[in-house]
């Protein structure tokens, strides 16, 4: 473990240190909402998922959702944290139209995972540890709509109530990077545990960022919350905008007020929310509908028998038991469906060319169309068989990149491109001889070239064959038959 | 006065109670009564007792999570709102 990024900004009085913490809200992957019978499903009809209690009317009271006490359980062993036997929901009060009840159920003393901590890669050999102070379980709000009419704010409550895990980490974080590297991190051991989707567009993980900065060894500066940070580009570039604002400020002389702001995405800027005048006091109680939640040993043991192989637990694997390398085994390791890719293409398959093809010809094919590899146009099986097209002398590597390209257009198969083409490698030794015999005949420059020592025209000789094929003379053959015949 | 009438306006205002001068007076006196009768149970030695969080010798129940195909009936639920449009509940103009 070390801390060895450089300071990220230096000002006209020198460098200043970046302090941030995040809060992450985490939508709990789970069938019904946390204390009603609503469903927590996304993308349904407007105030379709409701139950009583999730609209406020008299009468109702909560009943903690089961499952969502598991996944929070699972959330917190998978990350290293501590789960607390006796938990407390209180309520935290404010008037707001899309909360029907006046106050939310969160945790605030007693929260049900304490201490737990993500390490983050610094570089190839370094990590830093990130530690967390707690995740607690809240209900989430409802939507308000502010543009659909001018006199009133339209609200759909569907949301209302779904089960949110908020998880808060200490202000280890020193910059953008760094934030951003976390919240990737923890997203991807959500999903490798199966506790939140991590879909960051329909809103599934949301960040708050406090940030401050200071003179490095310094009492601690004063620090603003960036909220609601929908994606984690957004995240880094909030951070990055505000700790410079916050240094600009400071090395005018002006002091920083503690308050909450907006990121405009638009612009880039980071604004003054309108406070809400006293907002701010929540007269957290316990809620006198809820008994405390109690959780035996043996409830967490049982979890953490079905908690499933994670990000770290994966790289190591992937080094071991398809010995990729370090950097491969961390990209492959970084996304659950990079890693299900690759584990299907790389069956009966050398894994270092499974790999290979993945980073370096289906990521930056993916990367041309913003499209993440579940969406990929060619599937592991796909590619599989344009890879064994390959190992089975077929095709060239090189030609299989052009078949990769058309595949990845058209959605045809590779053999289906070949054919189609006519891109079957020359393998036939007999005609490649003829072709090397032809070049030999009409060109005695380069021979004699040749014979004089020159071996380096032995390239030329090899692409006169590729150009007169087309490139899809077999390139092994191609070179033993021309190093035969100038030997002669 | 442990609370005064201050205090009371802004309690008042953060529940959205409307108080007359007289109520926030009367109130900040009740206020502070209980607040000053809270100091004297603090008083006593609790060292070696647990705190109670219910009265009731009851645990906290839990719901399965089973898919259900169907909630409650949205027009239903809507057509108690004081106010709407279409399959929204609407609330005069909220601007942040």
């Amino acid at each position: 473990m070390s801390d060895t990024r450089p300071y990220k900004i230096t000002g006209k009085t020198g460098s200043w240190e970046i302090v941030i913490g995040l809060e992450v809200h985490a939508q709990v992957s789970s069938k019904l909402k946390l204390f009603s019978n609503g469903a927590a499903s996304f993308g349904s009809n407007e105030n379709e998922n409701l139950d009583l209690l999730d609209i406020g009317l008299p009468g109702t009271l909560p009943t903690i959702n089961s499952f969502v006490i598991d996944q929070a359980i699972k959330s917190g062993l998978a990350l290293n944290a501590k789960v607390n036997n006796f938990s407390i929901f209180d309520r935290k009060n404010y008037f707001y139209p899309d909360l029907p009840l006046g106050y939310q159920i969160s945790q605030y003393k007693e929260p049900i995972i304490s201490d737990g901590y993500i390490d983050i890669d610094i570089n190839e050999n370094d990590s830093k540890r990130i530690r967390i102070e707690r995740l607690h379980l809240e209900q989430d709000a409802g939507k308000s709509i502010h543009d659909q009419s001018p006199e009133d704010s339209f609200i759909d409550f569907n949301r209302a109530g779904v089960a949110l895990m908020e998880i808060v980490s200490h202000p280890d974080l020193s910059d953008w990077d760094e934030a951003g590297d976390y919240v990737t991190k923890l997203r991807n051991i959500l999903r490798f545990a199966n506790t939140c989707d991590g879909n960051m567009q329909e809103g599934s993980l949301r960040c708050d960022a406090n940030v401050s900065v200071r003179k490095p060894n310094n009492a601690l500066g004063t620090r603003c919350e960036i909220k609601n940070l929908n994606s984690i580009k957004n995240l880094m570039k909030a951070i990055e905008f505000e700790a410079n604002r916050q240094v600009s400020l400071l090395e005018s002389g002006e002091t920083i007020a503690q308050e909450t702001r907006l990121f405009d995405a638009n612009s880039g800027k980071t604004r003054t929310m309108r406070s809400k005048e006293e907002a701010h006091d929540y007269r957290y109680f316990p809620d006198p509908d809820l008994l405390p939640l109690k959780i035996e040993e043996d409830r967490i043991h049982q979890i953490s028998k079905t908690l499933p192989e994670l990000p770290a637990q994966l790289k190591e694997r992937l080094k071991s038991q398809y010995n990729l390398g370090s950097y491969d085994a961390r990209v492959i390791s970084a996304e659950l469906e990079t890693a299900k890719y690759f584990e299907d293409l790389s069956e009966g398959r050398d894994p270092k060319q499974a790999a290979n093809w993945i980073i370096s010809n289906l990521f930056g094919k993916l990367n041309e169309i913003d499209k993440s590899i579940s969406e990929s146009p060619i599937s592991s099986k796909k590619l599989g068989k344009l890879l064994d097209l390959v190992n089975d002398g077929t095709i060239s590597n090189k030609i299989a990149k052009e078949v990769f390209e058309e595949m990845f257009m058209s959605s045809k198969e590779a053999k289906e491109i070949i054919e189609e083409k006519g891109l079957k490698q020359i393998s036939n030794e007999d005609d490649i001889e003829k072709l090397v015999d032809k070049i030999i005949l009409e060109n005695e420059t380069q021979v004699n070239q040749f014979k004089e020592g020159n071996t380096k025209v032995m390239g030329w000789f090899v692409g006169q064959v590729m150009k007169l094929t087309k490139g899809q003379a077999n390139p092994g053959i191609v070179n033993k038959i021309i190093l035969k015949k100038l030997n002669n | 006065m442990l609370i005064d009438k201050k205090v009371t306006k802004k309690i008042a205002f953060l529940a959205r109670i409307g108080l007359t001068e007289k109520e926030a007076e009367d109130f900040s006196k009740d206020l502070s009564n209980i607040l000053k009768w809270m100091e004297d149970l603090k008083k006593i030695d609790v060292k070696n007792v647990d705190p109670l969080r219910n009265i009731n010798d009851i645990e906290l129940l839990e719901r399965e999570d089973i898919d259900f195909s169907k909630n409650s009936d949205q027009r239903k639920l809507l057509a108690n709102a004081p106010k709407k449009n279409g399959n929204f509940f609407t609330v005069p103009k909220v601007i942040e």
